[in-house]
């Protein structure tokens, strides 16, 4: 797989310097490379391979970016976006989850970790991909940090840094965020 | 839901938890005031804040797939430590030999799996021979999968791409680190291992300060099998369209048929498909060296072709003008960096004998003493035409105009708004001399007014005028200039260039230096508080001057967060920043929902004083909680206690008018009339375009019976703000003092019509009308005032209905909304003494009662005039 190294590159340091439309041509391009490394991970890999969220975002960081790039402000961006395409990534794969178990769609991922992955978990995870969708209209900056979190496995510290803010702030905002999409998944929420 | 009604929900959500657990439910009372809709949102959320269990505790990511815990040879992986363009480190432990190692690994690119993998294993135990203390060194080298490991030797440290951003260095640092990280790759080439790949982010700087060098040979080992045989060749046709483009500074990035590398660090040879011998080590070291030391890469090029010929033509670009490293060792780097390798240096070793300083002893007239550049203040003198003649200048006030924001940035307005402010701050720490206070120096930043014309306005005898420029990174420089106010004189100037950090040594050092200017006389206590070195995080100054610009907008609940969230920044940034826990005390005295009924509601008492507290702990100098503190102490009726603050925040600060018209406040209630005028009078003087200040100022006069200036100064609230409410208040009180009952009813019929019923307004009128004989009036008012007393639940000041009741002549009503407003240590209870409308009440010994237990002194009857 070429990796679009430059243009990803140049469209981070569009993003840096205020263009927001940058983010709209990134997330596609870290999207698909996710996806790939994703079911990489996933298929075919030994009994007890992880899927650990930097991991894999840390490796599309790798083939996608010029490290050096322009520091870790640059590093941060690409983060966040890394981060809404791992919330796509994960959401398509527990909704394949989903119809697997319906009708073995053929997409299905076959591992045997994900048997044991329990249903109510995984639709968990979309059904707090949806509320979040709602927050994001309420509060885009609360959405953001549960994005960063939840989806993007990004440590309060980072999104410290990577929103500009303190910790206390971040996890603040998480609290809040959090008690508000417990309440919002209410009695839909599974187990 | 509105995301402005979130914002409240969640304001007052977060001031629950702020609470103690006894007091939430009546805080949220208080603070919903009858708006069920509000406290049903906030309930909810506080109730889901409190099942919440360990929802989304586990990331997603951890759902949908299974935990890791298998090891990479024997080596357990702890955490990532990076990642680079040849693979991913991470901390890793050995329990074998128990000792913590790094280990990198390496996924060879695709194709050629196995070639790819036995070439990198080799490299590896190449590397794994080089025994240097300034080369990383190689514990172990396996395979996992498709991956290859290194184990080698954990440092900990950061690279010297890092070490190099971390702050500014010199060029003498930079020089001998490099050095370091030359002789590393000098014993590489002795066992004819080369690099490839050399540039600073492969440079590891340990916390001991070696630097060590990484990834030997890994850039040659990365080759990509597939393409090398057939693609290979030398450049072909069409090179100049198809280059590859060079990514912005650093990418490794494959190029077709040669190895992968980093172009714009790659010798000409290496860019052309040879694999280069030390020599060209030698050019990336020199490239990586240039970009150390001049903040840019030697060749420019977007794309390989063009940065070839670049490279070719020898076309350097132009050392940046304001460079400091000396020009013989840009000939050094320039002579590394010849597109010819016969042309360079023959070893490293040549090179770094040229480099390192000590074999330098000829070009010794070049160097600079080191301390020199470790100056933390460099004090450039732009402009000395002050009067040398040592006659006294006559100034004893002065105005800080806005600072005029040099960066073109209106992004960067509050800071320097927030630096003009801080000027202030501190000479106003200097007690011969009145400094006009922010607010009202504020209203010139965008006047084209003539300086005499601002004087008179203002009646002050100089003025110190100056710009800031600040955009971003860590350097400021601000630019003042003293000018004498009539006859206009220009008196000094001066600039100033710092380190951001040294912000607040600056500030102080400016007023140091206008005094001294003006001869105005520093007592040494004030010298004292005037020599402050305290550096101060450049985040944290940024954020806490953010947080202080919220004070100067209207306080929404969203203002009011984001307030909150810059002076926590501030805080976690440097914990030992005074002012941002000033600044949080003050926060917490403007709440928005709550500040329209009662100054501090007593629930964030607490943390009003906390704040202050903490702010005094770090340092005892500041005046803004020191008066929070007095007015604190005042609510609690400690009134000894109160007045010791005030004093002592008015010695450290003589020309902080809100302290002095808090004090002057205090003053009169305790009945000592001449001096409230004394510290009205100065306060109005340093801040004479306050409404606060003026309304309060005009009650201290007619206190003395001055009734001209009293007038005068509540008609100049009225104009600085028609809607003012206590200005209308305070003007009514004297009408009805006087007996004038129809001009305080048209004042306060015009005062309630602008502030919509405000129910201290309505109290007031009821008064007036129940005092002027017009009861029927009066009791439609009063039933009015009740109705919105009946809305808002317990929150209302309840001297809108004490004042309706005592002039009605309904004095158990009065005296029992009396015992609450006791009870609940209302502010205006400081004034039972010499408040006119509470005179019906006077004789009553129920009043007397409370006057005692409110621990005041006796009415020094008869009444004020």
């Amino acid at each position: 797989m070429v990796a679009p190294v430059s243009e990803v590159t140049a469209l981070l340091a569009t993003l840096e310097s205020g263009d927001e439309a940058a983010m709209n041509q990134l997330v596609p391009l870290v999207y698909q490379e996710l996806r790939l490394l994703a079911r990489r991970h996933l298929a075919g890999q030994r009994q007890g391979h992880t899927l650990q969220t930097a991991d894999l975002v840390g490796e599309a960081y790798l083939k996608l970016v010029n490290p050096q790039g322009t520091g870790w402000k640059n590093r941060a961006h690409f983060f966040a976006v890394a981060s809404h395409a791992m919330r796509s990534v994960l959401v398509d794969y527990a909704r394949r989850r989903r119809y697997a178990k319906r009708g073995g769609n053929p997409l299905r991922v076959s591992l045997s970790e994900a048997d044991q992955i329990s249903e109510p978990r995984t639709a968990e995870v979309v059904a707090v991909d949806e509320a979040l969708s709602r927050l994001a209209t309420l509060d885009p900056r609360k959405a953001q940090i549960v994005e960063l979190r939840y989806f993007g496995g990004l440590s309060v510290e980072e999104i410290g840094r990577l929103l500009d803010l303190s910790s206390r702030t971040i996890k603040r905002e998480w609290r809040w965020a959090r008690a508000w999409l417990y309440r919002e998944l209410g009695e839909e929420r599974p187990g | 839901m509105t995301p402005e009604r979130f914002r409240q929900v969640e304001q007052l959500a977060t001031l629950v938890l702020d609470q103690d657990q006894r007091e939430r439910t009546e805080f949220l009372d208080r603070a919903c005031s009858g708006d069920d809709d509000l406290r049903r949102e906030v309930e909810s959320l506080l109730a889901s804040d409190a099942k919440v269990g360990n929802f989304l505790a586990e990331p997603a990511a951890q759902i949908v797939a299974d935990r890791l815990t298998a090891p990479v040879g024997r080596y357990l992986l702890e955490r990532e430590l990076g990642s680079g363009g040849m693979g991913v480190v991470y901390a890793a432990y050995d329990p074998e030999l128990g000792r913590k190692v790094a280990i990198k690994l390496v996924r060879p690119a695709s194709g050629g799996m196995d070639l790819g993998k036995a070439r990198l294993l080799r490299e590896a135990q190449a590397m794994a021979q080089v025994t240097h203390p300034n080369v990383v060194a190689i514990h172990d080298v396996g395979t996992v999968e498709d991956q290859v490991f290194i184990a080698m030797e954990y440092i900990e440290g950061s690279t010297l791409g890092e070490w190099l951003a971390a702050r500014e260095r010199s060029w003498r640092e930079i020089t001998s680190m490099f050095a370091q990280a030359g002789r590393g790759l000098a014993a590489a080439h002795a066992k004819n291992i080369v690099h490839r790949d050399f540039k600073s982010d492969n440079v590891w700087v340990g916390e001991d300060g070696r630097a060590r060098v990484l990834d030997f040979g890994l850039a040659r080992a990365m080759r990509v099998a597939g393409e090398l045989p057939q693609s290979a060749g030398a450049p072909a046709e069409g090179e100049a369209t198809r280059s590859p483009r060079v990514p912005l500074l650093a990418a490794a990035v494959t190029l077709p048929g040669t190895f992968l590398g980093t172009p714009p660090y790659m010798a000409p040879e290496q860019l052309k498909g040879e694999s280069g011998d030390a020599r060209a080590d030698q050019f990336s070291f020199c490239v990586a060296l240039y970009y150390a030391l001049y903040g840019e890469l030697p060749f420019a090029g977007e794309t390989v072709a063009s940065l070839l010929e670049e490279m070719e033509r020898r076309r350097v670009k132009e050392r940046p003008a304001s460079s400091r490293v000396p020009s013989w060792l840009r000939c050094v780097l320039l002579r590394g960096l010849s597109p010819d390798r016969a042309d360079r240096y023959d070893s490293m070793d040549r090179l770094l004998e040229q480099l390192t300083p000590g074999a330098r002893t000829s070009r010794r007239r070049f160097l600079v003493p080191a301390t020199l550049a470790i100056a933390a203040i460099a004090l450039v003198v732009a402009n000395m035409e002050w009067n040398r003649g040592g006659a006294p200048l006559d100034i004893t006030s002065i105005a800080v105009l806005p600072l005029k924001n040099l960066s073109g940035d209106p992004q960067q307005d509050y800071f320097v708004d927030g630096m003009t402010e801080a000027l202030i701050t501190e000479l106003g720490r200097i007690g011969a001399l009145q400094v006009l206070s922010y607010q009202s120096v504020i209203r010139y930043r965008q006047t084209s007014m003539p300086l005499p014309q601002i004087a008179r306005e203002l009646t002050v005898d100089a003025f110190l005028e100056g710009a800031v420029l600040y955009s971003s990174g860590e350097t400021v420089r601000i630019t003042v200039k003293l000018v004498q106010a009539s006859p206009e004189r220009h008196l000094w100037a001066e600039s100033y260039q710092f380190d951001l950090r040294d912000v607040l040594s600056v500030q102080s050092g400016v007023a140091r230096d206008v005094a001294s200017r003006i001869r105005v006389k520093v007592t040494r206590p004030e010298q004292v508080r005037l020599a402050t070195s305290r550096r101060v995080e450049s985040e944290a100054y940024q954020a806490y001057l953010q947080g202080r610009a919220y004070f100067s907008k209207t306080m929404t609940p969203t203002t009011w967060m984001s307030a909150k969230e810059q002076f926590e920044k501030a805080i976690e940034r440097d914990p030992g920043y005074a002012s941002a826990y000033a600044g949080m005390a003050e926060l917490y005295t403007k709440q928005p929902r709550a500040a329209a009924l009662t100054r501090y509601p007593k629930e964030n008492r607490v943390h009003v004083r906390k704040w202050s507290e903490k702010a005094l702990a770090l340092d005892e100098t500041l005046a803004e909680p020191r008066t929070i503190l007095a007015r604190l102490a005042q609510q609690q009726w400690d009134w000894a206690g109160a007045e010791r603050e005030y004093r002592r925040a008015i010695e450290l600060n003589p020309s902080y008018a809100a302290g002095r018209i808090s004090y002057a406040m205090y003053l009169y209630a305790m009945q000592r009339f001449d001096e409230a005028v004394a510290e009205a009078r100065r306060a109005q003087q340093v801040d004479p375009t306050s409404p606060l200040v003026n309304t309060w100022a005009g009650a201290a006069y007619f206190f003395v019976g001055r009734i001209e200036e009293a007038m005068a100064s509540w008609q100049k609230a009225l104009e600085l703000d028609p809607t003012y409410p206590d200005a209308s208040l305070a003007l009514a009180r004297a009408h009805v003092t006087q007996g004038n009952y129809q001009p305080a009813i048209a004042e306060l019929q015009k005062a309630v019509l602008l502030n919509r019923g405000q129910p201290l307004l309505l109290g007031a009128l009821a008064h007036a009308y129940a005092r002027a004989g017009q009861r029927d009036e009066a009791l439609k008012v009063m039933s009015e005032l009740n109705r919105i007393e009946a809305e808002k639940t317990g929150s209302v000041s309840p001297f809108g209905l004490i004042w309706a009741h005592a002039g009605l002549g309904d004095k158990d009503q009065a005296f029992a909304h009396l015992e609450r407003a006791y009870q609940e240590r209302f502010d205006r209870m400081v004034w039972l003494n010499v408040d006119p409308l509470l005179d019906p009440l006077r004789s009553d010994p129920r009043f007397k009662d409370l006057v005692r237990r409110v621990g005041l002194p006796a009415p020094s009857s008869p009444q004020a005039p």
